[in-house]
């Protein structure tokens, strides 16, 4: 699905067309609470975000919440994580020490504040069931022409379950995180590849470093540069499906309306209560490492 | 037509061909000779006058003309052998009271005055006159007009030209057509008259904008219906050089684009689905190529086309909006003609002739070139890609004889985009088989069968990204359709029509997976329908029918059960053909003109209409990979109840018309889509659907200049539609992406000389409402947005100004090949007007900001028609 909108983008850019920046009116909604956290089964310092939204085009940055009461719980009740904001970035809540989540446990996260300031603290919730992680068996690197573009397409092999699968991919390359933004993740479901195999489905493709500058100076950001010699990892997890929703309405939403694909904008999903944005989730990665050839 | 007075005979088969699908009754006769020294034989004792003539009539292909006076039901005998005509006709017609004169391959019959000494003429009393109307150079004008002036009873001259109508002997005829000047002619007691036309001085297709009368405007019982000749959509100026049928219908009152460029079209608040789009009687699902910039109709082949905005035609049906109604060319020329063009995306390229008498053929092709856009990328790289579409029209038409006549037309058509590992190509077929048969002079009828077919296909060729996905819908539909002159007073028209809908949504192969697949869907849809024209007094005529729909799924189908969260809670299976749920409606509609005065008359209008199938869509612009889906057990039909009223008058001997058309649409039934509705291969559809209803409204003023040098139309039209739907907005009422408050059309053709023409467009609309976030989170170093509601804000309005020049370098040549140019620019000063709008964050700030995308700047065109 994304190749075809490449493509018509591709198609679109043929037109004599341009873009230029506006200025545009828009109404400024009330504040609400943001908490965005994803757990993993990796032992590490986890992390809640908790901030506060802004009017759209507000000129400083949304600012994070301090002071409040953020804790992980797992539901047998013998796993309760206590999360301190950081020192160095405000609003961000990291558990006192490395931890990990387990794989089918299932983890609420509550967020105490008074975001309203009316003297009484909020309660927001939301609960996370970690996914059990997907077995790669290997992945292989092919190169590939695309319109006349050099790519290296990364392909993997695995054995796809019968249940409904939402996967979700981060790349690294050269083992530093090249998908760190929500945007950048690589989504997919099982709905055409149900129970199958998964016999070196390709997940997405890298541009080459040596076309780089045929690519001009809009790169879209999920685009990434290899080149021989490079080693490419990808985290692979299986997702809730509400956590996949919700990813995949950053992804759509982020630029706001698509005149050929997608709806009129709407808010993107939560399951957050008591009016929060955002989301609770969990991650559990496997990876696997190939080199380009 | 200065080339055409050449061919005598070619211009009578031309309108013997258009005419004979209009609403009259008369005999054909195309012969290409009249002699009067033709010879008859014929032996016949003691029988009526009428059989004689009859006889007279099979062998020589005259046409007898008489009125109600002349008495055909004496008896006489004759007995010629090897005789000319007039000779006979003197022996048979001095023993009968009868005179008669011959106008080419017409006989008159006049009852002689001298044998009916008692008859007096009161000073004003009813006849009944007949009359022929030609050219100057004898030929007989089919489909010309004759109003008695002052009333609206009319009458429309038939394939040999002649016409009958009743007036008081103290009237005065009009007499119109296209491309000719009005001739009023007094009755003064005559009940026979020939009139003869002058053409108007320019070219029949220089006359800009065409209505069926010159005072249909006024006169006619229908009202929301624009009609457009394909002359005066050729001299539009144009996009690219492709000047387009569905950017043509887009200056007209009423309707609204879907987007800078679209084909797509909203006709008072509805949204695209809603239009059925006919190209000659059969269904046209998708009419546009490269994502909406052009439409599927190539200008070399079609004739003409008419809107109806709001009071469609009761023989048609299954949309709320609108009915396009498009034709092709409809002529019987007698040697091969054509005509064609070349432009700067695309040429294209007409030929028509004839096979012996009866048959004609026509074959039509358009294409476009990948490399125009090739060329506008600096990017070398893109020289692999396929990008092109085409089009094909054939029509093959038989007649019989004079009372049967067959045709059988198809249109295929295909979009491709693709590389050596990526395709994606999308098309229509239509073809229809059609006969229609003349039972008497007052009952025609049309059968017909035809075939609808649109599809698309994606494949992909990448090692582990290797696929084949299809999409198709398939109507085969047969309908049956009689008109009936039961007198001068009532005019009737009913049938039938029995459509099966096959839609297959979605089937997804891949070599590693096997096959997924969207199941198809099954219905029939089945329509009978009566409605009369009523003419009560002359000024008044009603206009009343009703439509019964009878709507039927089929299986084999899985339906699903849905609960109050919209998540499936059951599913039923369903065999081949069983019928597993029915709706069945009745659509009636009502219509009223009164003329005030000669040039005024004010109309109303009642109609309700039911949509049974709708497009899975909910993005603003159209897509081709949009899905068509069928009512059913969950999804209910829409439906609207439309009234509208209008005023209508035409000013300086009908040089302008005017008009002005009020309406207001309650729609039940409205479906949207949830919000982040999956549509693309999901066989839970129906659980995305969500229902409610809405209503639209507006004004419609319309101004129109139809003779002079300079000609052309101003329209303003307001139009409000919202929705109200639970779920979505939180249940609360917003604005549909087609509700455009304010709309200005300027259309403009000045004839400078006889060698160059100036045309210009200046379109106007209120920006489309849209949805712009209000607030935003941040996740991780990214912000997403939040939304206080759907469709608070509007876009920048849209307003262009478009410029043509066509040049013909010699206007007066008789020689057969004829050429010209022309010369267009789009948007001439450049207004940048936003096809979206999209946000992103600032590389140093993060702070986001809106962007917008415009498609088009100036852009010029240049383009060779010919033709031959």
């Amino acid at each position: 699905m994304k190749y075809l909108i490449l493509y018509l983008g591709i198609l679109l850019s043929l037109f004599t067309s341009c873009t230029e920046r506006i200025d545009i009116d828009t109404t400024n909604s009330d504040p609400v609470l943001v908490i965005y956290g994803c757990i993993t089964n990796e032992l590490t310092y986890q992390k809640v975000e908790v901030s506060r939204s802004s009017p759209y085009f507000d000129d400083q940055p949304n600012q994070g919440i301090s002071g409040a009461k953020v804790t992980i719980s797992s539901s047998s009740g013998d796993e309760i994580w206590q999360m301190e904001e950081s020192k160095s970035d405000k609003g961000q809540y990291l558990t006192i020490q490395p931890v990990a989540a387990n794989a089918s446990e299932r983890y609420t996260l509550k967020v105490e504040y008074d975001f309203n300031n009316d003297g009484t603290t909020e309660v927001y919730e939301a609960v996370t069931t970690v996914q059990q992680p997907f077995e790669i068996d290997s992945a292989k690197i092919n190169s590939l022409n695309i319109i006349g573009r050099h790519q290296y397409s990364f392909n993997i092999y695995g054995q796809d379950s019968s249940e409904k699968d939402f996967y979700v991919c981060k790349f690294l390359v050269n083992d530093s995180l090249v998908s760190s933004s929500i945007s950048q993740y690589i989504l997919f479901d099982d709905k055409i590849i149900n129970g199958a195999y998964l016999n070196g489905l390709m997940i997405t493709s890298f541009a080459d470093v040596k076309e780089k500058a045929d690519y001009g100076d809009d790169i879209p950001d999920y685009l990434f540069f290899v080149e021989s010699g490079d080693k490419i990892t990808i985290e692979i997890s299986r997702v809730e499906k509400g956590y996949y929703d919700f990813i995949m309405q950053c992804q759509q939403g982020i630029d706001g309306e698509n005149p050929f694909f997608g709806g009129p904008p709407s808010n993107i999903d939560t399951n957050i209560t008591t009016g929060a944005v955002g989301y609770f989730s969990s991650f559990s990665p496997t990876k696997f490492t190939v080199t380009v050839p | 037509m200065p080339v055409f007075h050449d061919i005598k005979h070619f211009l009578r088969l031309m309108r013997i061909l258009s005419f004979l699908l209009l609403v009259s009754m008369f005999c054909a006769h195309a012969e290409n000779s009249y002699s009067q020294n033709k010879k008859v034989s014929i032996n016949k004792n003691n029988v009526s006058l009428e059989e004689i003539l009859n006889e007279v009539e099979k062998q020589t292909n005259y046409l007898f003309i008489y009125n109600n006076e002349v008495n055909l039901e004496q008896k006489v005998s004759v007995k010629v052998a090897g005789k000319t005509i007039n000779t006979m006709l003197d022996d048979l017609f001095s023993k009968t009271g009868i005179t008669y004169s011959m106008e080419e391959n017409h006989i008159i019959l006049y009852r002689n005055k001298s044998t009916n000494p008692g008859q007096i003429d009161a000073i004003k009393k009813t006849i009944t006159i007949s009359g022929l109307v030609l050219d100057k150079a004898g030929e007989p004008i089919i489909g010309a007009n004759v109003v008695v002036k002052g009333t609206i009873k009319g009458a429309v001259t038939d394939l040999s030209g002649a016409f009958k109508i009743a007036a008081d002997s103290k009237a005065i005829l009009e007499v119109t057509y296209i491309g000719y000047l009005k001739c009023e002619i007094p009755v003064e007691n005559k009940k026979n008259l020939k009139i003869v036309l002058t053409e108007d001085s320019r070219n029949l297709d220089e006359v800009v904008v065409t209505a069926k009368t010159v005072d249909e405007n006024v006169a006619s019982v229908t009202m929301g219906v624009e009609k457009l000749s394909i002359g005066q959509i050729r001299k539009m100026p144009s996009l690219m050089g492709e000047v387009d049928i569905i950017k043509a219908i887009q200056l007209l009152p009423g309707v609204q684009t879907s987007g800078e460029g679209g084909s797509g079209f909203s006709v008072r608040g509805g949204s695209p689905d809603q239009n059925l789009i006919l190209l000659d009687n059969t269904t046209v699902y998708n009419a546009s190529h490269l994502m909406g910039f052009f439409s599927v109709f190539n200008n070399d082949v079609i004739n003409d086309l008419e809107l109806y905005k709001g009071d469609l035609p009761l023989k048609y049906g299954g949309r709320l909006s609108s009915l396009l109604d498009i034709k092709t060319i409809d002529k019987m020329p007698d040697k091969i003609i054509g005509s064609g063009g070349i432009g700067l995306i695309s040429s294209r390229l007409m030929l028509q002739g004839p096979i012996e008498e009866k048959t004609s053929w026509l074959i039509g092709g358009r294409r476009s070139y990948a490399d125009m856009f090739l060329k506008l990328s600096s990017d070398e790289d893109l020289k692999d890609l396929t990008l092109y579409f085409f089009d094909l029209n054939a029509k093959l038409t038989h007649r019989f004889s004079n009372k049967d006549i067959l045709s059988l037309n198809t249109y295929y058509g295909q979009d491709k985009f693709g590389s050596d590992i990526f395709g994606f190509n999308y098309g229509n077929l239509a073809t229809s088989l059609t006969w229609g048969h003349t039972f008497t002079d007052k009952m025609y009828s049309k059968f017909s069968l035809n075939l609808s077919n649109y599809s698309y296909n994606i494949q992909t060729d990448i090692d582990g990204a290797t696929m084949d996905w299809k999409s198709r819908i398939n109507d085969l539909m047969f309908r049956a359709d009689f008109t009936n002159l039961i007198n001068e007073n009532h005019s009737l028209s009913y049938g039938l029509s029995v459509t099966h809908h096959n839609f297959t949504p979605g089937t997804v192969k891949t070599p590693e997976y096997g096959s997924y697949n969207v199941p198809h869907s099954y219905a029939l849809e089945s329509a009978l329908y009566a409605s009369n024209e009523h003419k009560i007094t002359d000024r008044f005529t009603l206009k009343y029918g009703v439509r019964w729909t009878l709507f039927q799924n089929l299986g084999k189908a899985t339906v699903y059960k849905y609960d109050s969260n919209h998540q499936v809670s059951d599913s039923t299976f369903y065999r081949s053909n069983d019928i597993y749920n029915t709706y069945n409606t009745i659509e009636p509609r009502f219509g009223a003109v009164y003329k005030l005065t000669d040039n005024s008359s004010i109309k109303a209008n009642y109609t309700h209409n039911t949509q049974f199938i709708q497009l899975a869509n909910s993005s603003s612009s159209g897509s081709p990979l949009d899905v068509w889906f069928l009512a059913g057990p969950n999804v209910k039909p829409q439906k609207v109840d439309m009234g509208s009223v209008g005023y209508f008058r035409n000013l300086n001997d009908n040089m302008f018309e005017t008009s002005v058309e009020l309406y207001y649409k309650s729609l039940t039934n409205v479906i949207d889509f949830a919000d982040h509705a999956d549509l693309i291969l999901n066989e839970h559809l129906e659980g995305e659907t969500r229902i409610g209803k809405g209503k639209a409204y507006g004004a419609e003023f319309m101004v129109r200049k139809n003779s002079g040098k300079l000609t052309g139309f101003v329209n303003y039209t307001l139009s409000r539609t919202d929705r109200t739907i639970s779920g979505i907005n939180n249940g609360k009422t917003y604005l549909s992406p087609y509700d455009k408050p304010h709309t200005l059309n300027i259309v403009l053709n000045y004839e400078l000389s006889e060698k160059v023409s100036l045309s210009t467009t200046w379109v106007y609309s209120t920006g489309t409402p849209t949805t712009y976030p209000t607030g935003r989170f941040g996740v991780g170093d990214e912000y997403l947005p939040i939304y206080s509601g759907r469709n608070e804000f509007r876009k920048p309005d849209y307003h262009r100004l478009d410029l043509s020049c066509t040049y013909n370098p010699n206007p007066k040549s008789t020689k057969r090949y004829k050429s010209e140019w022309n010369v267009s620019i789009y948007n001439a000063y450049s207004r940048k007007n936003s096809y979206m709008i999209t946000f992103d964050q600032d590389d140093i700030t993060g702070i986001p900001f809106a962007e917008s995308t415009y498609l088009f700047g100036f852009v010029p065109s240049i383009t060779y028609n010919f033709k031959f």
